[in-house]
Formats: C-alpha cells, sequence, structure tokens
C-alpha cells in the first residue's frame, strides 16, 4: 500500500514542479548559450541578466518545492478537502506519512539534482571544469560531499518539522492556519536547539567539538560535520516517529 | 416503473396484497415460479427484507411455497386460490357498497347502478 | 456480532457537544436511514465511523474491532461534498480505486459510468458538480461493501438520477450487507428503509422497524418526523 500511496503522492507533485524544473532548464541552456559570448557587450550584458535569472530560478524552485510539499502534498492531502479520500483509504495513518516524507526526500534529490545539472549545462567551459574537477578531488571532495549531506538532511528537517507544525496546528479547534505556521517555526527552533546542545556537550568531550565554540577557524573537521548531520537524521527520525504517533491519535477533518 | 406505495401504511402489507392479486388473477399462474426477492424488490422499488416479510406472509397462508434451491412458487391448489379470489371480491363489494351507502345509495340502488352501466362494464 | 457497535460515544469540540452518549448497534444486511434536522449530528457521526473524526470518549467497533484498516475496507462512504482530486479523468478515478480496494469492480464501474452517461476520459474539473457527484456514486457503488454509507446521495439530483440512485442501492444489495443513508428527503426514500433512527440534537430520538413504526403511529415516516419535531 505505501508503494500505491507513494506512486500517487510522487506522480502529483512532480506534475506541479516538472514547470519549474523545465523552465529551469529551459534558461540553462539560454544562459550558456549567452554567457560564453565576450562581445558584443549587449550580448555579454544578456548572458550576465540571464544568469541572474537562472540564479533566482533555482531559489523559486526551491521555494516552490517547499510551498508544494507542505500545503499541496500535506495540508491538503492529510487535513482538506483530499483528506476525505485519504482517512477513508484502507491504509495505516503510518504508511500515509511515511509516504509524504519518502516523496519530500525523493523530490528534493531531484530539484537538488535538477539545480546542479542546469548550473553545469548553464557554466560548463572546458577551464572551468578543469578547476572544479581540480577542487573535488581529495580531501576537499570528501568535505564537499559530506557538507551536502548535511545540508540536504537539513532541507529534511525543515520540511518535516513544517509537517509537524501542520499537525500540532490542526489538533486546535480554531486558527488551525496561523497556529500551524507558528507551530512549525518552534519545531524547527526546537531541533535547533537540540543540534546546538548537542554540540555543546560533545565540546565538553571533543577537542574537535571545543574548537567550535572556541576558535576563529573557517576549516571544521569532516568527522564533526558527519557526526552532526548523523543528529540531523536521528532528530529527522524520531520527529517522524513523533509525527506518526500524532497522526495515529486521531484526525479531525472539517 | 417502480409501485407507488403509499408511505403510511406498513409496505410489507402493500406487497402482500400486490402480490396476492397477481395471483388471484392468474397473472402469476398456479405452480409458476416467482421472480426471485432481488428482482421482485427491483421491480417494485422495494427493500428487499420487506419482499421478503411479504412473501412470508404469502406463505403462512398457504398461497406460495418455498422448494429450497429453486426458489418460491405458486400454489397448485387452485381452490385455495379461487377461495382467495372470492374473499377478495367480497371484501371490494362491501367496500363498495359502504362507499355507496355513505352518500346515500341503498343496496338495491346500488345494484340497479352497476345494472344501468352494463355497456361499459 | 453486529455490524456496528457504537458505545457511549460523545463528540465534543471544546464546550460545545455534538454528539452526547450515543449507544446505537447496527445490524447486518438492512438499509438504514438517518434522518435529522440539519446540524442533529448525522454527518458528524457518519464522519467519526469513517475515521474521519476522533471521538472524544466512548467507543466504535466495526465487526467487534476498533476503526482502523480493516474497517475501512468493508465500508464504502459517499460524502456529501466532491473529494476527489479535480485533476483527475474519471478512468484515473477508477483506477485510483481499484488500486486500493480489493473489492473494487471496474467493470461495474465503467458499466454504471456509461449508464449515467459520463466519458471516461472528461477531467473531472471539467465536469459540472452534479457530474462529479455522479462519478462519485459509481466509484463508491462499485465496491463490493459490507457496509455503504450515504450521505445526502439524492440532494440536488433529478428525479430521472434519484430513481437511478434508488435502483442501484436496491440492486446492490447483496446478502448481508447495509446501507444507511442520511436524508433530509424522507418521503423520496422510506419505501426502501428497512429501520429508520431520528437523531436530534446530539441524541438517537427513536430507532425503529419502519414497517411497525407505521402500524404503531399510523403514519408514513416522513409524518412521524414532522410530527416528532414540529417547530
Amino acid at each position: 500500500m505505501l508503494g500505491k500511496l507513494l506512486k500517487y503522492d510522487l506522480k502529483g507533485i512532480l506534475k506541479f514542479l516538472s514547470i519549474f524544473y523545465v523552465i529551469t532548464l529551459f534558461f540553462s541552456g539560454l544562459t550558456h548559450f549567452f554567457i560564453n559570448i565576450e562581445s558584443p557587450y549587449i550580448v555579454f550584458l544578456i548572458g550576465r541578466i540571464l544568469s541572474g535569472t537562472l540564479i533566482s530560478f533555482f531559489i523559486s524552485t526551491l521555494i516552490n518545492q517547499l510551498m508544494a510539499l507542505w500545503i499541496k502534498l500535506f495540508a491538503t492531502g492529510v487535513y482538506k478537502d483530499k483528506s476525505y479520500l485519504t482517512h477513508t483509504l484502507p491504509i495505516r495513518k503510518a504508511d500515509i506519512y511515511l509516504s509524504k516524507l519518502l516523496t519530500s526526500i525523493i523530490v528534493s534529490a531531484i530539484s537538488v539534482t535538477v539545480i546542479v545539472v542546469t548550473a553545469f549545462i548553464a557554466y560548463y567551459s572546458e577551464e572551468r571544469w578543469k578547476l572544479v574537477k581540480q577542487f573535488l578531488t581529495g580531501e576537499i571532495g570528501k568535505t564537499i560531499t559530506i557538507l551536502v549531506i548535511f545540508l540536504f538532511l537539513e532541507l529534511i528537517n525543515l520540511i518535516q518539522c513544517g509537517y509537524t507544525g501542520i499537525i500540532l496546528g490542526h489538533k486546535c479547534n480554531s486558527g488551525k492556519t496561523g497556529l500551524s505556521v507558528l507551530f512549525s517555526f518552534l519545531a524547527y527552533t526546537v531541533s535547533q536547539i537540540i543540534v546546538l546542545l548537542f554540540t555543546a556537550a560533545a565540546a565538553l568531550i571533543s577537542v574537535d567539538f571545543k574548537a567550535l565554540f572556541v576558535s576563529r577557524q573557517v576549516q571544521i573537521p569532516n568527522s564533526v560535520l558527519l557526526t552532526i548531520a548523523a543528529v540531523y537524521l536521528v532528530i529527522i527520525i524520531v520527529n517522524a516517529i513523533i509525527n506518526i504517533k500524532l497522526l495515529e491519535k486521531g484526525v479531525d477533518i472539517e | 416503473m417502480g409501485f407507488d406505495f403509499y408511505n403510511n401504511i406498513p409496505i410489507y402489507l402493500q406487497i402482500a396484497k400486490i402480490l396476492k392479486i397477481k395471483i388471484i388473477s392468474g397473472e402469476i399462474s398456479p405452480g409458476e415460479r416467482l421472480p426471485s426477492v432481488r428482482d421482485l424488490a427491483v421491480e417494485l422499488k422495494a427493500n428487499p427484507n420487506t419482499v421478503q416479510r411479504a412473501l412470508a406472509d404469502l406463505e403462512n397462508e398457504k398461497l406460495i411455497f418455498t422448494e429450497r434451491t429453486n426458489g418460491k412458487f405458486v400454489t397448485d391448489n387452485k381452490a385455495l386460490i379461487l377461495k382467495h379470489k372470492t374473499a377478495y371480491a367480497s371484501s371490494l363489494t362491501e367496500e363498495y357498497l359502504n362507499s355507496m351507502n355513505k352518500i346515500g345509495f341503498s343496496k338495491e340502488d346500488a345494484v340497479n347502478y352497476i345494472k344501468s352501466m352494463g355497456g361499459n362494464a | 456480532m453486529e455490524l456496528i457497535e457504537i458505545n457511549n460515544l460523545k463528540k465534543a469540540y471544546g464546550k460545545h457537544e455534538v454528539l452526547s452518549d450515543i449507544t446505537l448497534k447496527i445490524p447486518k444486511g438492512k438499509i438504514i436511514g438517518l434522518l435529522g434536522r440539519n446540524g442533529a449530528g448525522k454527518t458528524t457521526l457518519i464522519k467519526l465511523i469513517n475515521d474521519l473524526l476522533t471521538p472524544t470518549s466512548g467507543q466504535i467497533l466495526v465487526n467487534g474491532a476498533p476503526i482502523g484498516v480493516q474497517s475501512k475496507k468493508i465500508i464504502s462512504y459517499l460524502p456529501e461534498r466532491t473529494y476527489l482530486d479535480k485533476s483527475m479523468r474519471v478512468c484515473e478515478a477508477v483506477k485510483f480505486f481499484s488500486d486500493f480496494y480489493d473489492n473494487f469492480d471496474s467493470d461495474k464501474a465503467y458499466r454504471l459510468l456509461s449508464d449515467l452517461g459520463l466519458d471516461k476520459y472528461t477531467k473531472l474539473s471539467k465536469m459540472s458538480k452534479g457530474m462529479q457527484e455522479k462519478v462519485q456514486l459509481v466509484l463508491v457503488m462499485s465496491r463490493e461493501a459490507e457496509l455503504y454509507i450515504l450521505d445526502e446521495p439524492l440532494g440536488g439530483v433529478d428525479p430521472a438520477t434519484r430513481d437511478y440512485i434508488l435502483d442501484t442501492i436496491l440492486s446492490n444489495f447483496s446478502e448481508g450487507a447495509s446501507v444507511i443513508i442520511s436524508t433530509h428527503l424522507i418521503s423520496d426514500i422510506e419505501r426502501i428503509l428497512d429501520e429508520v433512527i431520528f437523531i436530534d440534537c446530539g441524541k438517537i430520538a427513536l430507532y425503529g422497524e419502519c414497517d411497525k413504526l407505521r402500524e404503531e403511529e399510523n403514519g408514513s415516516i416522513d409524518e412521524i418526523f414532522r410530527r416528532m419535531f414540529k417547530c
């Protein structure tokens, strides 16, 4: 049942986001064409403008993805019109939630991939690529990978805190939308505080962690990044379990 | 399509009456198999349970009987059917005479009235 | 074992009590009318049975077990509102239902759809509200459920379709399946009801067999209802 649910949830959201992906791809092509031409100046200028537009589309894609996931996928599917269908299908509440969560993860991965690929298309040149390859191999390459994982987990945590807020907001009798936003902020803040507390606690034990607080250096060791990423992962899993338990307690659909 | 029931009289009684009339009029012949409960329900636009109850009533009066796997059948007992037919005719007549009486026609008046209608009957 | 057993069910929103202490047993194999004025609690009770609302206290048992995946497999619910994904085509909605319900009959669904003149390739968003409601009815009746719950299935529907709906309910009546119909239009529907529940101000005012009530009260269910709830 989870598989079937996932199929429909994914299809629904990707159908909506595909427009943004296509537009971004289109602009990346345009940018690539214009940005490598240095003269005449007008063309160079157009290239720069297109590049700016492309970047704004990267941001727009991410924001629209967040809104699509929070509102179209979760709020509408679990609490508004579509919820009549969602809650009367012979599926467990846990499956409903897991489908939403997995859809969020997959869609986020796709969005990030689209952004990276279109950036690659837009800004590709022989020499730039040589530079980037040099940059990516070796120690820095590993750090970049861990950083990507770390940021991805942060994104998933952000999305899920939104879900927590929506669930808590709808447990109240009125002002559900406003309270959903409020609880989302609270949930996110709590998650960040937990990470902070963990880091502080770890600083008592480990020199590396202590260095985060004490020294001004920018270079963070991979082990530290990896550990904090692991903390995020734990937070995501625990939050998911909490959300499922909250849903299993029951919903009240208008 | 569908029979116009009165909602203020038990429906099972009305169904029983409809079926009884079909039997005593010969519309459903002696020994003939009745439609299934479901088919009757759809035809009359009535609840199958109510149809079932009406059939049970008719079975009590021995007008129909159940053959376990084959369904329900009208009785072969032509004498019984005739008896019910006569009884129904009597009640109709009594009803008619009462109605005529209410508007001032005596029994003789009513009989003469019927005779004068000869051409139409 | 009764199909549905409701014990001391209460539903309140804060201080406002919508259902108070409902105790009820719904049997198998009966067509039951759920009648009451606006705001009496009909839809609330129906939503509670369908897990769209959570009881404040009390319990609902379906075939002896609490509401859950098993109960949803055997209950087919037609809400009063349109709830399907409007971007779907009719055929996609049929596929959706057959994906999630083992007891869904696609062939039957397409037959009913063509009877009602509904094209399977049309998008739901392009259909009128009445047509969307018909699609929903078809989907609900194409499932082989143990309990059909229809919330105001006849409201806003033309007489010909009304007849069709009643016919579908009657011909769908398989052994042991029950139907709960919630409606205002009592006189249109009372002929097909076995039993009737009157609900008023969140409480059960009456629960009885229709023919028995007709005999005892010398009137139609519609009349009995009016007498009881005279303004």
